[in-house]
């Protein structure tokens, strides 16, 4: 066996390149630990080491280097500081993520380690790759930080005891939620006993007031264990039992709130602070703790503390309030008023008018997409610019942006090939980039809008159409046949009487003239689109082109099929008779779609191509939105908002979005969903009961709880009453989250004084399906409350 | 830049009370010594000493490409007014502020002196914070008394901590954005608390809109009274403070952006919790600084609509002439590259040339950071450079 001087001097003679940590400790590793060098250390080591250190605390290997560092201390090759960076290494690399052993064997037999470091792992927060918490979560579990104390602690290795109250004073330190999770989880596996329990009371009181809101459920479950056996501080637990109610979930609170109670029978004298404490519980957004907290306050006769929290009620319990302090609670009003108007006040565009064609690009190149803005810039590429040229480099950087809109304007720029998506928007773009590059005709282009949501004016487009010498871009016609307004078209059709050619004929088709010889067949279609968007066209029909969508108005229909592990897959039926799909025919779609979607930022753009009717383009997204409830969709924010902004019909497919937006896992989708329900119910712009069948349609999919969130946000409480009481008779009892959507209707049917019926279904009235409740669940206690109302 | 503690912050149980001595670093006189007494509501007190704290050591944001890190906290800034403290931090991504005002009413006796350093919140002190409650008393050192230091000279404990340039940056932004800003809604606490209850997240533009009842919602625009909150669920760091809040007032820029700040009322305190317009927008990067002549000397006390001094412990203030883009508009107009014609110019940039145009509405340029943020975040380094060229 070398010496370990011989070694070092060894390892000084390495290269630069080659002194690494794992060079060191793979030469050291035979030297005998118990003699300490003589010659002095290479300087380079130390710092060498510490940055191996540093890198450790800051990065989870997954295996134990921790032990070379140990064995270089022990060696006197190195002197490290035990500070945080050093517990925070050893914290990650002590041990290994498959392996107990390594760990086990460290803190059983360096005891320098386990006197003087380890009981710094409860102090040292971490973060990142390395906590204890994360290298838990990540390691098989016997292998973990978690198993191995708890073997440690059953040999005796570490005191029981002290572990535990290191858990406890771990969870006061303020620790995130996630890294607090480790020691509530620790302390739970070391299953304290009463005794312990009751000796740790002034330490589970404190963290009552933790911001972790599982730190307060595991605190107050321990004291409740207190209280059974008699020893709970009555005083201090009240004291600190506001910050309990105010937990999010509804365990919590309720469990503070039977402690209060039982506090209150054996301690009159404390009936002040819990009655200000049990008053917190009103301000809960649950209200079972609303009616738990009015119940407990009533036997205190603290009329004053509901009295100033009468607002914050549920409409059931402010009513309960109401008849016991002998008034009148107003439950909150509907906030309907608080939307603008759709789609009249809708604006042209958010874009400035006055940009140049450079400015615009430029914009639409950093990613901009409003629909007005692209079409104001089509317009002025196609009427030629000088100042696009200098637009080049920006616009070779936007075509790495695959897919998107910003990429096919640069090609537009740039001549270069545009996206491969079927659909004519990207055919639009391609004859203008044709137009950019001389290979086609500038001119005015047809389809650019005129007024809000792509509606494009009669007389404005027979006018440019009259302006173009020849026959049009094919793409721009159809796109303007379709969004040609329903205003002033017999003044239109007379000023095209002599427009030339298959693309006049189709023009005065369009705007209400007579039938010619169809000619260009997406033309045809177009202009049957824009005459009679919602009607069966005989004309087409006898030309040939009968498919839905095109001479023929397509019904769609969404299908969700159940799988295993419950997934629903979504599908689209199609009727009457569905035809393949076609880039210059944006009013079909089929069943099955092939080739890519448009990404997010082309469907506002997207949404305007048929201003009459939505239901083609919610068709065509709606499984997006569906999907939407289980993974992260950046399409369905703006197929959200188009609901809202579409001028046109709104019909089974636009109820299915709306139905699938409510359901959806992001938050802010499931406010736009709300928003979308409060501007479109109401109003009358989508049937409630064409709503209800889609909610039927989707119910296996959905999760309820969503549903009557989105719903009671939507604060049009007479619409969600009328919805509800169409669907629920719909659904089966034993339905999964049924007692979410029973509860949002009984609250608002209350808040609205509407005694919810529903119309006579094929399921029968609501009153019978609620009547048919049995047994004591929450959803049949509450359908027994909703017949009681009746 | 370096921070220099004589100590570490200590917590002294004395049987009696808690005692709360915050280290402090050089200030505009070195080791000032602003207040030696008792907070009125300790338990107020500590909680919101503890959330300054944890915003310090927070990332609301990590961008793409960035595993998170084991956070290296900066220090809370603290201020005295004469009057009052103030306490305020940054999160670690510069894309929350917060700051504790403790009032002339919170404090049983007013700071010896004016001035501004920074404290050490280390982990025993955020141990002892968290034990504080009821009436327990606090007893608050801000500063270490000179004596104190003239004894321990022997004993000066030295703990480096990076100044982050862009806390400096942000400062200065926060306080512009804050001038600017108007008074939204008014709530009452149980109504935000309930509003985060329900994990209010979601990317994009989002806003919290009155609601009847007095409550608040998500919506996904604006309304009367509804400010901006893209990255709802940085507002949760109020949640501990909301118990002890008696009414919760917003702020939202006055025009163009949606970011918001949310102003507790507490009792003998006031804290202000300041979200940017997106989570991945630091306030560093606002740019404000480039069009002000204020300098981050200030702050801006959102309730009295009045600025406050704050020097921080630097030996310069926030110079517009600091922020990158202002180096990179010098660099282009030493460089030649801006070239005037009338009202629009043309400065050659590193991969293009780029048109800066006069407009009413104010000037233009085809870059893709104007085509981003126009001029909400201040303009860009080609407008910047025409300006610079412009004669005088």
């Amino acid at each position: 066996m070398a010496t370990i001087d011989a070694v070092l001097a060894d390892l000084d003679r390495l290269p630069a390149d080659k002194r690494t940590l794992w060079a060191v400790c793979g030469a050291l590793e035979k030297v005998d630990p118990g003699v300490p060098p003589a010659a002095p250390v290479p300087a380079w080591l130390g710092p060498l080491v510490t940055e191996a250190v540093r890198w450790l605390s800051t990065t989870w290997p997954q295996s134990p280097y921790f032990a070379d560092i140990r064995r270089l201390e022990r060696l006197g090759v190195v002197t490290l500081d035990h500070d945080d960076t050093y517990v925070l290494a050893m914290v990650s690399a002590l041990g290994s993520r498959w392996d107990a052993q390594p760990r086990l064997d460290a803190l059983r037999h360096d005891a320098e380690l386990r006197d003087e470091v380890f009981w710094r792992v409860f102090e040292v927060e971490g973060g990142g790759e390395v906590s204890l918490a994360n290298v838990d979560r990540h390691s098989r579990p016997d292998a973990g930080w978690t198993a191995c104390l708890t073997v440690l602690v059953a040999e005796g290795v570490l005191p029981r005891d002290r572990v535990q109250r290191e858990c406890l004073r771990a969870l006061g330190r303020d620790f995130s939620a996630y890294r607090a999770g480790f020691f509530t989880r620790l302390h739970t596996l070391l299953d304290p006993g009463v005794g312990e329990v009751v000796a740790a009371q002034p330490v589970l009181v404190r963290l009552l007031r933790s911001p972790v809101a599982a730190t307060v459920s595991f605190a107050l479950g321990h004291l409740a264990t207190v209280d059974a056996a008699g020893a709970l501080d009555d005083a201090a637990f009240v004291a600190a039992s506001a910050d309990a109610l105010a937990v999010a979930s509804r365990k919590t609170p309720l469990g503070a709130l039977d402690l209060l109670d039982r506090i209150l029978a054996r301690q009159p004298g404390l009936a002040a602070p819990v009655a200000a404490a049990v008053a917190v519980g009103l301000e809960h957004r649950h209200r079972e703790v609303q009616a738990r907290a009015l119940a407990l306050l009533r036997g205190l006769g603290a009329r004053d503390l509901v009295a100033e929290r009468a607002e914050l009620l549920e409409p059931t319990v402010a009513r309960e309030a109401a008849a016991w302090l002998g008034g009148t609670v107003t439950a909150p009003a509907a906030l309907l008023a608080d939307l603008p108007a759709l789609p009249a006040d809708l604006p042209l565009s958010t874009a400035d008018d006055d940009r140049t064609a450079g400015e615009m690009a430029a914009a639409l190149l950093a990613g901009e997409h409003d629909p007005g803005l692209v079409e104001r810039f089509l317009a002025a590429a196609s009427r030629g610019s000088d100042e696009l040229a200098a637009l080049a480099r920006p616009a070779r950087k936007a075509l790495r942006h695959t897919w998107e809109l910003r990429r096919n304007i640069a090609a537009v720029l740039l001549g270069e090939a545009l996206d491969r998506v079927p659909h004519l928007l990207v055919a639009r773009l391609g004859e203008v980039r044709e137009i950019v590059r001389g290979r086609a005709r500038p001119g005015e282009l047809l389809a650019t809008p005129t007024g809000p949501a792509g509606w494009l004016d009669p007389g404005v487009f027979v006018a440019r159409l009259a302006g173009w010498d020849g026959a049009p871009h094919r793409h721009d016609l159809v796109a303007a046949l379709l969004r040609l307004g329903a205003e002033g078209r017999p003044e239109a059709l007379r000023a095209a009487r002599d427009l030339p050619g298959d693309a006049g004929a189709a023009a005065r088709y369009a705007l209400g003239g007579p039938p010619a010889p169809v000619g260009d067949p997406a033309v045809w279609i177009a202009a049957a689109r824009g005459r009679a968007p919602l009607g069966d066209d005989p004309h087409l029909v006898a030309a040939g082109l009968g498919g839905a969508g095109q001479g023929r108005a397509a019904r769609y229909e969404l299908v969700m099929t159940p799988h295993d592990h419950g997934y629903w897959a979504p599908s689209l039926v199609v009727h009457p008779a569905p035809v393949p799909a076609a880039p210059d025919q944006p009013t079909v779609v089929p069943p099955e779609r092939r080739g890519p979607d448009l990404m997010a930022d082309w469907l506002p753009w997207a949404a305007q191509v048929w201003p009459h009717d939505a239901e083609p383009f919610f068709a065509a997204d709606v499984q997006e939105v569906v999907h939407a409830s289980f993974s992260t969709s950046r399409r369905t924010p703006p197929i959200l908002d188009a609901l809202r902004t579409h001028p046109g019909r709104l019909g089974p497919l636009s109820a299915a979005v709306l139905a699938a937006g409510m359901t959806t896992a992001e938050a802010g989708d499931r406010a736009r969903a709300a928003e979308a329900f409060a501007a479109l119910v109401p109003t009358g712009r989508l049937d409630p009961g064409v709503l209800a069948d889609a909610m039927v349609v989707l119910a296996g999919h959905a999760t309820a709880n969503r549903w009557a969130a989105a719903l009671r946000d939507s604060g049009a409480s007479a619409a969600v009453v009328d919805v509800l009481a169409r669907l629920l008779p719909r659904l089966p009892r034993d339905h999964h989250g049924l007692h979410a959507l029973l509860a949002t209707l009984h609250e608002e049917a209350v808040r609205t004084g509407i005694r919810p019926a529903g119309p006579p279904g094929p399921d029968g009235r609501l009153a019978d399906w609620l009547a048919g409740f049995t047994g004591s669940s929450k959803a049949a206690r509450t359908a027994r409350a909703l017949l009681d109302e009746a | 830049m370096i921070y220099t503690y004589l100590r570490e912050s200590a917590v002294t149980d004395t049987g009696v009370d808690l005692a709360i001595d915050l280290a402090t670093s050089g200030g505009p006189a070195p080791h000032p010594y602003f207040f030696d007494g008792f907070v009125e509501r300790a338990d107020i007190a500590a909680a919101a000493l503890l959330v300054v704290a944890r915003v310090a050591r927070t990332r609301f944001y990590t961008p793409p490409g960035m595993l998170a890190a084991v956070l290296r906290a900066a220090d809370p800034v603290v201020t005295s007014d004469g009057a009052g403290l103030r306490f305020e931090s940054l999160s670690a991504c510069c894309g929350v502020y917060c700051r504790l005002d403790l009032l002339p009413t919170g404090l049983d006796r007013p700071p010896h002196a004016r001035g501004t350093t920074n404290v050490d919140v280390n982990p025993p002190m955020r141990d002892a914070l968290s034990g504080v409650a009821g009436l327990d008393p606090l007893h608050l050192a801000v500063g270490a008394d000179e004596l104190r230091v003239t004894t321990m000279d022997g004993a000066v404990i030295e703990r480096r901590v990076p100044l982050p340039e862009r806390w400096v940056r942000s400062f200065a932004e926060v306080h512009l954005i804050a001038r600017s800003s108007a008074a939204g809604a008014t709530y009452t606490p149980a109504a935000v608390r309930r509003f985060l209850q329900s994990q209010p997240r979601g990317r994009g533009a989002l806003f919290a809109v009155p609601a009847p009842g007095g409550a608040l919602r998500l919506a996904s625009r604006p309304a009367p009274g509804g400010v901006g909150v893209a990255g709802p669920e940085r507002l949760r760091a109020l949640d501990p403070l909301l118990r002890h809040a008696t009414r919760v007032r917003t702020y939202g820029p006055s025009a163009g952006d949606t970011g918001s700040a949310w102003l507790l009322d507490l009792p003998g305190a006031r804290f202000t919790l300041q979200l940017s317009p997106s989570p991945s927008r630091a306030f560093s990067g606002e740019g404000g600084i480039l069009t002000s002549d204020e300098a981050g000397h200030q702050g801006w006390d959102l309730v009295d609509a009045a600025p406050f001094d704050r020097h921080l412990p630097l030996d310069e203030a926030v110079q517009a002439a600091d922020q990158p883009r202002m180096r990179a508009a010098e660099a282009l107009v030493a460089s030649g590259a801006v070239t005037r014609s009338g009202d629009t110019a043309t400065v050659r940039g590193t991969d293009a040339d780029y048109t800066v145009r006069d407009t009413p509405a104010g000037e233009r340029c085809t870059c893709a950071w104007f085509a981003t943020h126009a001029l909400r975040r201040g303009p860009c380094k080609h407008i910047l450079a025409v300006r610079l060229h412009r004669p005088a």
